[in-house]
Parts: C-alpha cells; structure tokens; sequence
C-alpha cells in the first residue's frame, strides 16, 4: 500500500479548511431530493412480476400514477430481472419477401454471419427479441398461445416497411421489381439441453425452432391477411414442409442443374431449413419432392416422438 | 416510570442523532473525487466504443426509415389514447423523449450522432467535462428512447451512470480539464510568489463527488440484489442448471460450451452448477457485503470473475464493462491513487531550475508542474538563464535537453509537450554547468 511519506501533491488533503461539506439547508433539501429518487427506484425494480410471482399493487400503482414520468423520462425503469425467472431462448424473426413478379426471398435477423462488430449484431438480436416481449402467454398452461400487444402489431408493421424499403430488388434491365408482401414469423430457438448433446443435435436441429406467425402486409405495412392480436404457433415441420414445397423444390425444378446450396443461399432460406438438406441429402431426390405429405416425411426423418404436435389455435373474435 | 420513559427517549434521541450523523457522513463527506474521475474515464471509453462501433447502423436503428420508422413512433406514442380503461391508458403512456423524434433528415442524423461521438471522446478524456456530460446523458437518452426495442441491460446501466456523474465534478482529476487547470494555477502561483509551492496545486475535496458516487454504489447493489432475487423464482436456478441454459446460447455464444454435457457426470455438475450458485450467492450477497472494507476487495474481485464469464461464455462483453464500470464506484480514493502512482509515476527524481524573470522559462516550469501529479521534479529559482534540468546523478541539461529529460521522466509531460516545445530555446552550452552539488 502506498507511503505517507511519498509527497503526492495531487491528493487532497482532508484536513483542508474548505473540506467541510454543504450547508445545512442544502444537506436538506439534497436528502428530500435523495429519498424521492430512491422511493421512485424501488416503484421501478419492485413493480415487475410474473404469473406465478405478481408485484405487490401498491407498487404497481405508484410506479404507473407517480414516478413513472420521471423513470420513463430519465430510462431508469428496467427492474433488473437479467435472465430471471430462468434463462430463456434467443428469438429471430423470419421474413418472407414476395415480390411482384413472383419471386421469393426469406430474411433471417439477425444473421451472425452478416456482422463482423458485436455491438451492431447485439443491437440487431434486440430487434429481434421484439415480439418476445411484446407478447404474453394467454394461458401458464399453454405457452403456445400468445398474444401480441398493440404496439407489437404497431412494430410488425413497421418491420414489413423497413424490410420492403431495403430489399428491394432489381431486374436484368435495372427495372426495379417492388416487394408485393412480407411475411413475419417469430422465432424462438431453443437451447440444446445436456441430453440433446450426448444424441448428437446440432445447434441448428430444426426441432429447436418454435415459429409463430405474426401476419402478411403489404409493402406500406398494411396488414393483409385477416389480423388478430394473437400470435399464431406453427408446428416447425409444418412450417418447414410448406417452405420446401412453396419456395425451394420449385426453385430447384426450375433449375435442375444449378447447384442445391447457391439456390438455398440465394433464397436466404433460415439456416434449420438448409441444414435439412446437409442432414437428409434425400430430400433432394425427385421422388421426395412430389410427395405430397411433406410434413410426415420430415417428422420421420428426425423420429416422430421428437416433434411438438399441433395445437388448436383459439377462437378469433 | 419517568426514569424509563427518559431512558426510551434518550435512546431515541440517541439514535435519531447517530442515523443524522450517519447519513450527513455517508452522503455529504467530502471526498477526494479521483474514484469518480476513474468512472468516468470508464463511462466514456465505452459509450464511445458502443456507438463509434454501431455508427454504420444509425440510420436503420434511430433514422427515420428504421425498424421502427417515424410513423411507428408516432403511432406508439399515441397508442394510449386507443386503450379503454385508465389503468391501461396510463401503463401505454410514454414520457420517453428523443432527439430523434424531431430530426427527420438522415444527413442530419448522422452529423448529429458524429458530434455526440465526439463529446463521448471528450468525455472520456475528460474535457469540458460537464459539458461533454450532459451532451453523453442527452444523446444516450435519445438513442434508447428512439431505438425502442434495440438497447438490453447493458444501456439501463449507462444511463444510471451517466445520470449520476451529471452530479460530481467528473473533470476534477485525471482529466484534460484538470492539466489546464493545474497549469493556470502554477501560473498563477509564479506570478505573485514565484514559486509553487504543493498547496499551490492541490486538489479540493468534494462533497458531490461523494454524493455521485454514493449513489452509483447503492444503484449497483440494487441491481445486483433484484437480479438475484428475481432469480430465486426460477426453478432451474434452484437445481443449480441455469448456467448451462445462459452458456449455450448460440446466437449469443463467442465459442461452443457443449462439450460440457459429454464430460463426466461430476465434473458437469461441478462446473455448472458452481457457476449457478456463485453466481446467485454473489448478486444477493453484494449490497451487504459490499461495505465492509475488509471484504470489499473480495467483493470486486468476485464482481470481475463473474462480468468475465458472462462476457466470455455469453460474449455480452459491454454489459459487463458496463457493470464493473459501476464497480470501480467502490474503489477507495487512497487504493486507486497507489494503483495509478504504481502504472503512471516515473522513478526518476529531477531538479528543475529556472530564471524568474524570463517569461519563457516561467511558462515551462508551469507545464512541468502541471504534468507532474507524483512530484517527481523539484522546482528552485536560480540566476541562472533559461531553464535547467538535473538529474539525481548530478547531470544538467538545459534548452531543448531539458525538454527531452522531462518528456522521458514524466509520463504525463507528452500531454503538454506540443504547448511546452516553444518555452525550451536551445541554452548557450557554456552558460550551463556540467553538474550540480548533490543536496
């Protein structure tokens, strides 16, 4: 530890007349203006809760009619329940761009492989974490029955905006070919339990995947299927056996000679999908890509047992 | 029964004397402010390389035409009005202002972001720090509030931070501010006695550094201690798994911990369910322990093994930048100045002496001393002309010499060097003895 006798002219000296503090009024004034910041943090931290855990209402109550404009205002309201109750999945969302002359591109966000810095990739994830928490499970039973809140559907739209302004695409003649609809789904990847590794998974094993679909809009963000405020749960191999059949096996008829992965690279089909194809180079074949139950052959690829079965979805009102 | 109620009151009065006492103590003590000085060389540092990093992004994050466009937020923030009941008007409403709801021309987004990356560089060098501080604060704000959903922990962190150094004189001590401040009162210390003497330079403690950081102490060990409260409702952290569920990610993983699960079964719970438990035990524990000064450093050390595996094996290496920036609040004053007289301050002892009559020479002997915080040069007039410099083994040097035997011996005499170079004329060599007479 350092020496008193080593002259350090920098330090302060404690004993320095001018070293006595603030005056009484100000002590005061300062120590109210202290205790109502502290008071505002608690309403913060103390008025998160879950289904199993609410929040204590006084709390709620005085964070939502008295401080919430000075925490909303100054960004101090996160509760601070980092990976709490448990650590949770990522999310990606996947976009399904269809443009007007009928072609197809899919968007994975955020695609790691895109991002040389962490900051803009972890600021992306974010992006994509959105429609996690602007979702809530309808039922604790149930987590396959999610709702979107309103400002959810408000961002939905703004990503189908975002995602036709920019990917927009360009014919032979530099004619520009305009997005004619985005799809959105949700993406929740699980992660790999201990089990799961000995069998041999990989991170990319489409059983991690849990998609819900959030809606079709139009290139202005209006929505153009029929919109609900749920999020509709799709099983993966469902999900993944309409994107064979609608997008890729139709790609890989129009080219039969052209290589399998340019064309899948090409489509940005979501990782999952083409691992599919590393995994079961069978579904290359002919034969599998006119089978009509494209679902029943993925499920057996894996083993049926590993599968989530479908859901009934809830009754729209 | 009188003496018992006056016992009961005496106690009270006692009581209520010691908590006043306590809290003006704890609250209102002056302090040297070099711990928060050290936060906010930190704050900026990383503020800087958050933003310079994401500055390619800024438009599809903040500008009009991002994720969430401007017509997005509009509708966001007018959302409330669309709610049937007051409980759910209230919860929708947003205070949340931005800079970014009013600049609409991309041009000016990026210049605008481009200048508050440079206040974040100021800051962290600490010039015009109060200024550079509040511009930090107010651009941090109005990116987060803009971005909407593009911020995690790490940025709830920062505008705790950045808030609470807007308090303190951030700017006091190792800072830019505080070298020019240190060279003006040298300057001033010559002209009416010249000389300088240490009282000349020295710093004022300061009661709202104390303040700043007190409550960047008790912010943190809030964070801490709901982070692992919160956690006491999962069941997986209970069994003691969770750390396989955070280490695995493989969107957030920088490399693959699965090889955990094919290791024998005693060392898989070995590791992970230690790193479960530390890292439960830590976070409640922290604001208790935190302030013993005997476990304090133990509590730090616990603090940086636990951000660095969340950076290594999660690879949210900025959030825990950010939480060990909130840390380094607990350093105490005497510690970090050891610590930096121990990477900073030279060996070397020098001699300076100088011609009080010669403008020149008084103004090298202000930077000198501006840029010597150890005390490494002692400082004596002399009749000689110019300024000299003589080291302990009785050498002299003189002119340009004597600045290049400064620049080597104080680390902190580059920082002046550019201002110092005109203030050393070459010196007449035989004007100038070979050495001086040990003292």
């Amino acid at each position: 530890m350092p020496s008193d006798a080593v002259e350090r002219p920098e330090a302060p000296s404690t004993s320095d007349a001018s070293s006595v503090g603030p005056r009484r009024w100000v002590k005061v004034v300062v120590s109210l203006l202290i205790c109502a910041h502290w008071f505002a943090i608690c309403t913060a931290v103390l008025a998160a809760g879950t289904p199993q855990f609410p929040p204590p209402l006084p709390a709620v109550y005085a964070r939502l009619y008295v401080t919430q404009p000075y925490l909303n205002f100054l960004f101090l309201t996160n509760p601070y329940r980092f990976y709490a109750p448990n650590p949770g999945p990522a999310n990606l969302i996947w976009f399904r761009i269809e443009y007007a002359d009928g072609s197809v591109r899919w968007l994975e966000v955020p695609d790691r492989r895109n991002w040389r810095l962490r900051m803009p990739y972890q600021r992306h994830l974010c992006v994509a974490l959105l429609f996690d928490q602007m979702g809530e499970s309808v039922s604790p039973e149930d987590p396959t029955v999610r709702r979107l809140s309103a400002q959810g559907r408000v961002a939905a739209s703004s990503f189908a905006r975002y995602v036709a302004r920019k990917y927009a695409r360009q014919d032979e003649n530099g004619q520009p070919i305009p997005v004619a609809r985005v799809t959105i789904y949700t993406v929740m990847h699980s992660v790999l339990e201990p089990h799961m590794v000995q069998k041999g998974w990989d991170i990319n094993d489409l059983r991690l995947y849990t998609p819900f679909y959030i809606g079709t809009f139009g290139p202005d963000g209006v929505q153009l299927d029929k919109g609900t405020e749920f999020m509709e749960y799709r099983v993966i191999s469902d999900l993944a056996a309409h994107i064979l059949a609608t997008d890729i096996y139709p790609e890989f008829r129009k080219h039969p000679d052209r290589d399998r992965s340019e064309i899948l690279e090409e489509l940005g089909i979501p990782r999952p999908i083409r691992a599919l194809f590393y995994r079961f180079p069978e579904l290359l074949r002919q034969d599998d890509m006119d089978r009509p139950n494209l679902k029943e052959v993925i499920e057996q690829l894996f083993g049926t047992e590993d599968f989530p079965k479908d859901r009934q979805t809830p009754t729209r009102t | 029964m009188s003496t018992i109620l006056r016992a009961v009151w005496n106690y009270v009065r006692n009581l209520g004397r010691d908590i006043v006492q306590g809290w003006n103590y704890f609250w209102f003590q002056p302090i040297d402010p070099v711990p928060l000085a050290f936060v906010r060389l930190l704050t900026g540092t990383l503020v800087f390389y958050i933003y310079a990093s994401t500055f390619g992004e800024t438009l599809n994050l903040i500008g009009p035409e991002a994720w969430i466009d401007q017509q997005a937020i509009q509708e966001i923030r007018a959302i409330h009005e669309e709610m049937q009941t007051p409980f759910e008007r209230q919860s929708n409403r947003s205070y949340a202002q931005s800079i970014w709801f009013y600049v609409q021309e991309p041009w000016l987004v990026l210049t605008l972001q481009g200048i508050f990356l440079l206040a974040s560089l100021c800051f962290a060098v600490g010039l015009f720090s109060r200024v550079s501080n509040l511009v930090v604060w107010l651009g941090h704000l109005s990116f987060v509030h803009r971005g909407y959903m593009a911020w995690f922990g790490m940025d709830s962190v920062l505008s705790m931070l950045l808030l609470y150094q807007l308090i303190g004189p951030t700017g006091a001590t190792l800072s830019i501010d505080r070298l020019i401040e240190r060279y003006r009162l040298a300057r001033r210390a010559l002209a009416s006695k010249g000389r300088i003497g240490p009282e000349d330079l020295a710093l004022k403690p300061s009661w709202t550094a104390n303040l700043s950081l007190r409550m960047i102490q008790l912010h943190m060990g809030i964070i801490y201690l709901f982070a692992g409260l919160a956690k006491l409702q999962g069941d997986r952290w209970w069994y003691g798994s969770a750390a396989w569920y955070t280490m695995v990610v493989p969107e957030l993983e920088l490399f693959s911990m699965r090889w955990l699960a094919n290791t024998p079964p005693w060392l898989y719970v070995t590791l992970v369910f230690a790193a479960t438990y530390y890292t439960l035990i830590f976070e409640i524990a922290f604001i208790f322990l935190v302030w013993n000064r005997k476990l304090r450093p133990l509590m730090l050390l616990g603090a940086v093994a636990l951000h660095a595996g969340i950076g290594l094996f999660m690879g949210l290496m900025g959030f825990g930048v950010a939480m060990l920036t909130g840390c380094a609040a607990f350093l105490s004053p005497e510690g970090l100045r050891w610590f930096l007289a121990a990477l900073f301050s030279g060996k070397e002892k020098l001699r300076m002496s100088y011609d009080r009559r010669d403008p020149n020479a008084l103004r090298a002997v202000a930077l000198a001393a501006a840029a010597d915080p150890f005390g490494q040069v002692t400082l004596a007039p002399s009749t000689e002309r110019g300024v000299q410099v003589a080291t302990e083994d009785g050498k002299v040097h003189a002119g340009t010499a004597a600045f290049w035997r400064l620049f080597s011996a104080l680390r902190c005499f580059p920082l002046v060097s550019v201002a110092a170079i005109g203030a050393f004329p070459s010196a007449n060599p035989e004007s100038v003895p070979q050495t001086v007479a040990r003292s």
